[in-house]
């Protein structure tokens, strides 16, 4: 396919092949033999003649590009194509005769050569692109791409988007218009674009303006060509995009291709850089980590161990926040270690919140981008844009969790789990450490603050003062904001307020705590400790809570207080949730509440010692009160004084039960109102009294049912106690207690009112059993007299005694006894005695003893043995025994020279000391048949005369004064 | 240089020279372009030594327009240039950029009429020069080494030891670019030569 023609050296055309023809439309016949410059005078304008005429000038062969001279003839149309041409001369022997001239069309060549160019484009666009691959950021390389795009396409524009948080945002573009807007970032759902993300397909179209979805944003786009950019992985990065005015550009084969292997330039400077970055940070993480090692071994508390791991967890990730949560021995759920940074956050949650805890129960991270915040992350709206929920732990041993916020998109990549590792290996190591040294530190801590409080308690014999320093020593020891015991009543359905102490001295409030729905009320029923986190005070309280505002929250300790003989009680105590109670402080309340339990127990049995004591030595007096006394109304007076200082009771009484009478009658009583005689008395209408002891809490709610509750009632008596008096079995009366206030006696104070019961009863008894003695006594006594009186007349009669001696003589003894102080048994044995003197005379003969005239030796010695008889005789009688001294000694005389025994001074009995003086003083002032009574002052001074031989000086002193007085 | 004095060099150079200035015009005219086509150095060295100094100074393959030429002398004529340098050329004659670029068979067509122009303005001086007729073969562009293209020629030229080596310097718009013109001739060539210089 060639063009040929020849010229002669005129430029004539000799010849014109059937190409030229049919090219340019003229036949060789039209053409041959005429001036080629005639022919087409435009070869002139454009140089090519000049090229002619150097060939023929030169002798020189020439060749004409395309490049340089386009063309050489139209076509018939008028068209041009591009033709190149080879200009030769013809020689006749050594002369030039004119030219030879080919044309080629080389149409062909310049289509294949655009194509071939574009290709080397590529190539050289692609090696371009390794190079600056290796080292720049994947921004410039993007950048790269699309102008040269832009360039060997002739294309209106092009970009690249990559996938961001679900949406395609533009990273790169080249050749906009400034007037058209492209959107910087588009979603999944919109356009060519989205839909090449979407499908991870490439779209190819020639006229795009018919495309559903399209989105028209350049309104010179006919044509669009789009590649996703996906890695060989398959991870979906984005998307490129190619926009032409004219579908010609990208008619030649290849573009797609082109496209498809530019995003695999892309793909590869993402993740090279991405690489790049990652050894970057790993390299500084271990700066970082090589940093915290070294920081950490300065530490001394967990704390810091605590602030700096957080710290460098900030760092390590680029966090815009670090909550590290730990797990202390084990414990659930994980504590608030620290936060970073401190100025970010007001007040964290204290423990790890609950979502989080279930988000991370599966083991595996959480991790969070995009708009909708996860339950799990506990920060506060603030623009976060990402966040990471990451298990901490060593093989075997997990230390907790670090929770990282992000302002920006983040994504856990491989090398943050190797960092995350080598981070948790550092807490573990030194946690281990400081935790032992801190738990030593804190037990010792704890170890010092119970010894104090011991100390204190030691000082306390009071419930009530132990219970007041143990909630003191809570204050000091565990920081708390408040602390209150709450005492359960006995039957009631609610716990009452017994002891409440606060930091900042807020007045107790008189309330009482439901036993069922409050956390007060259901630690007193499962009866163990607890610590409870952010609650208000109706969660613990119950309807007693309603008062304070319901948004204060506060974590709360609760521990039960058991004491022997005390109704349960509950300690709880506040902080606000900055305080952070745990386990240690949960473990320090309960020992302090179990050491004030035990202190309140010992001070009750040191008070019940002394109070036993106190009660045994009053049982003591009062039995003591009751032998000594025949008296019943002392005895029971007694008995109740000391019922009211033991027993504490405001009222107390003795009732006896009538004899053939259906009435208790008050016997004694002390702390009664007065009242008219036998108002105290109780009726028993049917029955017996109670043979149980009565108890009644409350006489406003109970009857005791003895008749006297309205009494009872107006006198202002609240609790009533009656114990039953058993004489032998019968029940003799009552005995009873009464309070003003409500009162629950203990076991104590009932045995020992019962046992006062007794001793009332054993006094009733004795009482009653002396009563019954007395009177036989009396009885005997009146039998004895007469008997004896009967004696002492018999006597009289057959001794022939002056009448009335016996009488005189036993009355002037007994007076002159009592002058000398003896009582009145004594007085009765010294009647006894003085009326029986002469019974030893039964024994003389009445020879001796009537003989007229004095008597021999002989019968002076039997006359001399009736004190002797009297002796025998009286010796053999019980009761008369006593009464032996004046027979068997009346006749001994102070010098010794009486008889039977010649006694002397004060070997002599007293009663006959004293009947010798008043029997000689009778007989010599009697008439004798021998001589006539002794004047009173001869026998007085007879008396004196005597004294010191016969008679006992000091009786005679005391005879004559009163002989005196008398008379 | 002990084929040629000094005096004969400056000779070559000046004549050179002249023949380069008809070819400029041509290519300003032809092209539409003003260039200027100068040659600083000319000089005659055995072919050996030339071969073995200009693949030192243009290692590698390079970018050749070769001229036969026939008559009572003949020999090759070349003109060498580096391929970044033939390149640049064409892009400034084309008016392209001018950066390096990868050149396509309508590129080297375009180089080759360049060389042709030139070899055809330099050989026809030396026919003046040495009054003889030299007939032309069609230029070719070659693309292959120094060393490759000169020991063909030497095998052509059979026995031909000498070549004339001209530095020559293509300046437009404001860029200048170098080649090598290289000619080999025969010993009797050289001796016409020698005379036609001292003449």
């Amino acid at each position: 396919m060639f063009g040929f023609f020849t010229l002669d050296t005129d430029l004539r055309i000799t010849q014109w092949n059937a190409w030229l023809a049919e090219w340019t439309g003229r036949t060789p016949e039209s053409v041959v033999g005429r001036s080629l410059p005639e022919l087409f005078p435009d070869l002139e304008e454009r140089g090519i003649l000049t090229a002619l005429r150097y060939v023929l000038e030169f002798s020189a062969p020439m060749t004409l590009s395309w490049r340089f001279h386009k063309y050489l003839f139209p076509s018939a149309e008028g068209e041009t194509a591009p033709q190149s041409a080879l200009v030769q001369p013809l020689y006749d022997q050594e002369d030039v005769v004119g030219m030879v001239v080919t044309v080629q069309d080389v149409r062909d060549r310049q289509a294949v050569e655009q194509e071939l160019r574009l290709r080397v484009r590529q190539l050289e666009t692609l090696h371009e692109l390794d190079r600056l691959i290796l080292r720049n950021e994947p921004e410039v390389v993007m950048q790269t791409i699309v102008a040269r795009l832009v360039d060997m396409f002739e294309a209106l524009h092009a970009e690249i988007f990559l996938l961001e948080d679900g949406r395609l945002v533009l990273q790169a573009v080249r050749g906009l218009p400034p007037d058209v807007e492209i959107p910087r970032a588009i979603s999944l759902e919109e356009g060519v674009v989205g839909q090449v993300a979407r499908t991870r397909r490439p779209f190819f179209s020639l006229d795009v303006s018919g495309t559903s979805g399209y989105l028209k944003v350049d309104p010179r786009t006919q044509a669009e060509c789009a590649v996703p950019i996906i890695s060989e992985q398959g991870v979906l990065y984005g998307v490129l995009n190619l926009e032409s005015a004219s579908p010609r550009v990208l008619l030649g084969g290849g573009v797609q291709h082109f496209l498809e292997t530019l995003t695999q330039q892309i793909v590869i400077a993402l993740e090279s850089a991405a690489s790049r970055r990652n050894e970057r940070r790993r390299l500084e993480a271990l700066e970082t980590l090589r940093d915290l090692g070294v920081r950490l071994a300065g530490t001394q508390r967990l704390q810091e161990v605590y602030d700096l791991v957080a710290q460098a967890a900030l760092r390590l990730f680029s966090a815009d926040a670090a909550l590290l949560y730990t797990l202390e021995e084990g414990g659930q759920p994980p504590l608030l270690g620290a936060a970073q940074p401190a100025e970010v956050f007001s007040a964290p949650p204290p423990f790890l919140p609950q979502e989080a805890q279930e988000a991370l129960q599966a083991g595996k991270p959480r991790l969070w981008r995009g708009a909708e915040r996860p339950g799990w992350f506990p920060l506060p709206a603030d623009g976060w844009r990402s966040a990471a929920l990451l298990h901490l732990h060593i093989p075997q041993r997990p230390l907790g969790v670090l929770l990282l916020g992000f302002r920006r998109p983040w994504t856990f990549e491989t090398a943050d789990a190797h960092t995350l590792g080598l981070l948790a290996e550092q807490l573990g190591a030194h946690v281990r450490a400081r935790h032992l040294q801190e738990v030593g530190l804190r037990r010792l801590a704890e170890l010092d603050a119970l010894h104090l409080v011991s100390q204190r308690l030691r000082g306390a014999d009071d419930a009530d003062d132990i219970l007041h320093i143990a909630l003191e020593s809570a204050i000091q020891v565990l920081k708390v904001s408040w602390v209150a015991v709450f005492l359960y009543r006995p039957g009631e359905p609610f716990l009452e307020v017994v002891h409440y102490l606060a930091e900042k001295n807020a007045a107790a409030q008189q309330i009482n705590v439901s036993l069922y729905d409050s956390l007060v009320g259901e630690t007193l029923q499962q009866g163990r400790p607890r610590l409870v986190q952010r609650i208000t005070h109706t969660t613990l309280l119950g309807d007693a809570g309603r008062a304070q505002p319901e948004d204060m929250l506060f974590d709360a300790l609760l521990v039960p207080l058991h004491i022997p003989d005390m109704p349960p009680a509950v300690i709880a105590a506040g902080a606000p949730l900055q305080r952070r109670f745990g386990e240690p402080e949960l473990r320090l309340l309960d020992t302090i509440a179990q050491m004030a339990g035990t202190a309140v127990q010992r001070a009750s049995l040191h008070a019940r010692t002394r109070q036993q004591v106190a009660r045994l030595m009053s049982l003591n007096q009062v039995t003591a009160t009751i032998n000594a006394s025949m008296d019943l109304n002392l005895s029971l007076r007694v008995l109740l004084e000391e019922a009211r200082r033991q027993l504490k009771v405001d009222a107390a009484a003795v009732l006896l039960q009538a004899p053939y009478e259906r009435v208790l009658r008050l016997k004694a009583g002390i702390g009664l109102p007065a009242a008219a005689p036998g108002a105290w008395d109780i009726r028993l209408r049917e029955g017996a009294p109670p043979r149980k002891p009565l108890l009644v809490y409350d006489l406003q709610a109970q009857d005791p049912s003895l008749g006297r509750r309205e009494a009872l009632r107006r006198a202002g008596f609240r609790t009533y106690a009656a114990f039953p008096l058993l004489v032998k079995g019968r029940v003799r009366g009552l005995l009873e207690c009464i309070h003003r206030q409500p009162f629950q006696p203990d076991a104590y104070w009932l045995e020992f009112a019962e046992t006062l019961a007794k001793v009332t009863a054993m006094a009733v008894d004795m009482s009653e059993m002396f009563l019954g003695l007395e009177r036989a006594n009396m009885e005997l006594r009146t039998a004895y007299d007469a008997t004896i009186e009967g004696w002492a007349k018999a006597l009289e009669l057959r001794d022939n005694e002056t009448k009335g001696h016996s009488d005189r003589v036993t009355d002037l003894t007994v007076q002159l006894a009592a002058l000398m102080g003896f009582d009145a048994d004594e007085l009765t044995y010294v009647r006894w005695g003085a009326l029986l003197h002469d019974i030893g005379k039964m024994g003389i003969p009445d020879s001796i003893l009537h003989k007229a005239g004095p008597l021999t030796e002989e019968e002076w010695r039997i006359m001399r043995q009736h004190p002797v008889y009297a002796y025998n005789l009286l010796r053999s009688i019980d009761f008369l025994r006593p009464a032996l001294d004046i027979p068997y000694c009346h006749h001994e005389k102070w010098d010794g020279s009486g008889y039977p025994q010649g006694l002397r001074g004060e070997q002599i009995p007293l009663p006959a000391r004293l009947f010798a003086i008043v029997d000689v003083w009778d007989a010599l002032r009697s008439d004798r048949p021998y001589r006539s009574a002794w004047p009173r002052q001869k026998t007085r001074q007879y008396v004196l005369e005597q004294s010191g031989k016969h008679f006992d000086p000091e009786v005679v002193r005391v005879f004559l004064r009163a002989i005196g007085e008398s008379g | 240089m002990g084929d040629l004095t000094l005096l004969q060099l400056d000779a070559l150079t000046e004549q050179v020279n002249i023949g380069f200035g008809r070819a400029a015009a041509v290519l300003s005219t032809l092209l539409g372009k003003r260039i200027l086509l100068e040659a600083p150095l000319a000089g005659v060295y055995p072919l050996e030594t030339l071969a073995k100094e200009l693949s030192l100074l243009l290692p590698g393959e390079i970018t050749a327009v070769q001229q036969v030429f026939r008559g009572r002398f003949f020999g090759d004529a070349y003109i060498l240039l580096a391929h970044e340098h033939a390149a640049a050329l064409v892009d400034l004659l084309l008016g392209g950029p001018g950066a390096q670029r990868q050149m396509t068979s309508s590129d080297y067509e375009a180089l080759m009429e360049v060389g042709n122009i030139v070899l055809n303005n330099f050989l026809g001086t030396f026919g003046n020069l040495l009054r003889t007729r030299i007939v032309f073969s069609l230029p070719r562009v070659r693309l292959e080494t120094v060393s490759t293209l000169l020991r063909a020629s030497l095998a052509r030229t059979r026995g031909s030891q000498r070549a004339v080596l001209v530095r020559t310097r293509f300046a437009l718009e404001g860029v200048a670019l170098e080649g090598h013109l290289v000619m080999i001739l025969n010993l009797a060539a050289l001796d016409a030569l020698r005379q036609a210089l001292d003449g």
